[in-house]
């Protein structure tokens, strides 16, 4: 770059983000003995003025900089002008305690689904050879479980001001297990899920775990105050724990949701004397 | 966007653009808002006497540019030419680094922090702190509210911003009309204004 004298500025300061775009430096994990200043030599103008000054200080294995641990995958998504297309870029980001982190699994995953479509930048650190089994459980969970949605019934169609509508859940609630042999690994997970009512009148349920039934002995009933045209939905909130051959288990709390509704009338009887 | 506290000492407005016409080494400084604004600001030159005035309506170019940015970011689902373009045409390096890094992290996790429908983020030029013939440097109210779904907190919005003269270069689509480019964008960490900002 040429630089004009006098054309230099510098801040000298340590900035923050001013609304998330600012500030963000990256900073190579573990071993970073060099800090790049980017101050000026010297205190006069001319082409000293720009030169960069390295400060070389000595490796310091107490500074949580040096530690592994306090790093997480940076994974971002750019737009490369060579290829003319989009990309995955891969770094590393220092944050506190975060290397085994749930984000940390989160980083990885993401990779992992970003790089079935895109090729890695050509400035990109690679790819860790072999992601952990957690990150690999959690992409198979986003991308190739496929749950079944649960699909909602009041008998016998209809219901009555007053009376307690009983609602039965089809679909399943525990639908087994799913097997994978991915990246080196053989995962299984097993889906667990509970159920939210939003009976369309105001009225919600929450964290049900059984799939209601008919009338009398249903568990999910409602009673409807006016007649009206409602729509009930249930929503399946899914959850799952995972385990691979290697011995490696866990949970996956990232929740997923499947939905199914019903289009319930509410009518209103009255009762009609005869004389 | 959650963002890390980070230690920069950024370079603003080195200028190796060839063109001599924007540059103006004796520009001067007007730090007040002017009582009224009536004239078209002419935002792809650089003026005798730079003001609020002149620097607001730049930033407004700037806010407008990275506004069409986001929405084509968002509208491919992915970061496209077109939102490359006009990022590349308004951010210097290092900062256009550090905002493209924004946006793709936001892109890689399907655009989760940015909204459907973005509009322009909105800058209000506070104060000019500095100038020089390539460098204006200001106090800002800056909000990518606009931008953001969960917008950022009053305190957040509070900065300082820095610009460049343009190279004309890095705008090859010359999707960025104004002279300038954003150097820096950011607030200090001890919440003291930079002594010496424009060197």
């Amino acid at each position: 770059m040429k630089l004009v004298a006098g054309c230099v500025t510098s801040l000298a300061a340590v900035l923050l983000p001013s609304a998330g775009f600012a500030a963000e430096f990256d900073v190579q994990p573990g071993g970073n003995d060099v800090i790049d200043a980017r101050g000026r030599e010297g205190t006069g103008e001319g082409p000293g003025a720009i030169r960069r000054r390295v400060v070389r200080v000595s490796f310091d294995p107490n500074d949580p900089r040096n530690d592994p641990a306090n790093y997480l995958m940076d994974v971002q998504l750019r737009f490369d002008a060579t290829l003319g297309g989009s990309c995955v870029q891969v770094g590393q980001r220092f944050v506190l305690g975060a290397g085994n982190s749930r984000a940390a699994l989160d980083a990885e995953a993401r990779v992992l689904r970003l790089l079935r479509n895109y090729p890695l930048c050509s400035g990109s650190a690679p790819v860790p050879p072999r992601l952990s089994a957690g990150a690999v459980a959690l992409a198979l969970w986003r991308d190739q479980v496929k749950l079944p949605p649960p699909a909602p019934r009041i008998a016998p169609g209809w219901g009555i001001v007053g009376k307690e509508a009983y609602l039965e859940i089809g679909g399943e609630r525990e639908p087994g297990t799913w097997t994978f042999n991915a990246l080196g690994y053989t995962i299984t997970i097993t889906p667990h899920s509970r159920y939210e009512v939003d009976w369309g009148d105001g009225s919600f349920a929450h964290g049900l775990t059984s799939q209601g039934g008919a009338w009398p002995t249903g568990e999910i009933r409602h009673p409807y105050q006016a007649d009206g045209a409602y729509r009930v939905t249930v929503r399946q909130q899914w959850t799952a724990t995972w385990s691979a051959t290697n011995g490696e288990q866990g949970a996956i709390e990232e929740g997923l949701q499947t939905v199914g509704t019903l289009d319930f009338p509410v009518r209103e009887l009255q009762a009609v004397r005869e004389r | 966007m959650t963002a890390v506290l980070v230690g920069v000492l950024a370079v603003v407005g080195c200028s190796d653009h060839g063109d001599d016409t924007t540059r103006a080494p004796s520009a001067t400084v007007r730090k007040e808002p002017p009582a009224t604004t009536t004239s078209v600001v002419p935002v792809d030159r650089v003026p005798a006497v730079i003001d609020v005035a002149y620097v607001q309506a730049v930033i407004d170019v700037l806010d407008h540019v990275e506004g069409d940015a986001v929405r084509a970011l968002v509208g491919a689902r992915e970061p496209n030419r077109a939102f490359y373009e006009r990022i590349r045409a308004i951010y210097l390096d290092p900062q256009f680094d550090r905002v493209q890094s924004s946006y793709g992290r936001s892109a890689a996790q399907e655009m989760i922090e940015l909204r459907a429908h973005p509009e322009d983020p909105v800058t209000r030029i506070d104060r000019i702190i500095k100038v020089t013939g390539d460098c204006v440097f200001a106090a800002v109210t800056r909000d990518f509210g606009p931008i953001l779904k969960v917008p950022p907190t009053d305190e957040l919005k509070k900065g300082y911003i820095g610009f460049g003269l343009k190279k004309p270069e890095l705008d090859p689509a010359r999707r960025n009309p104004t002279a300038w480019m954003i150097g820096l964008d950011g607030a200090t960490s001890t919440g003291e204004e930079p002594m010496n900002p424009c060197v």
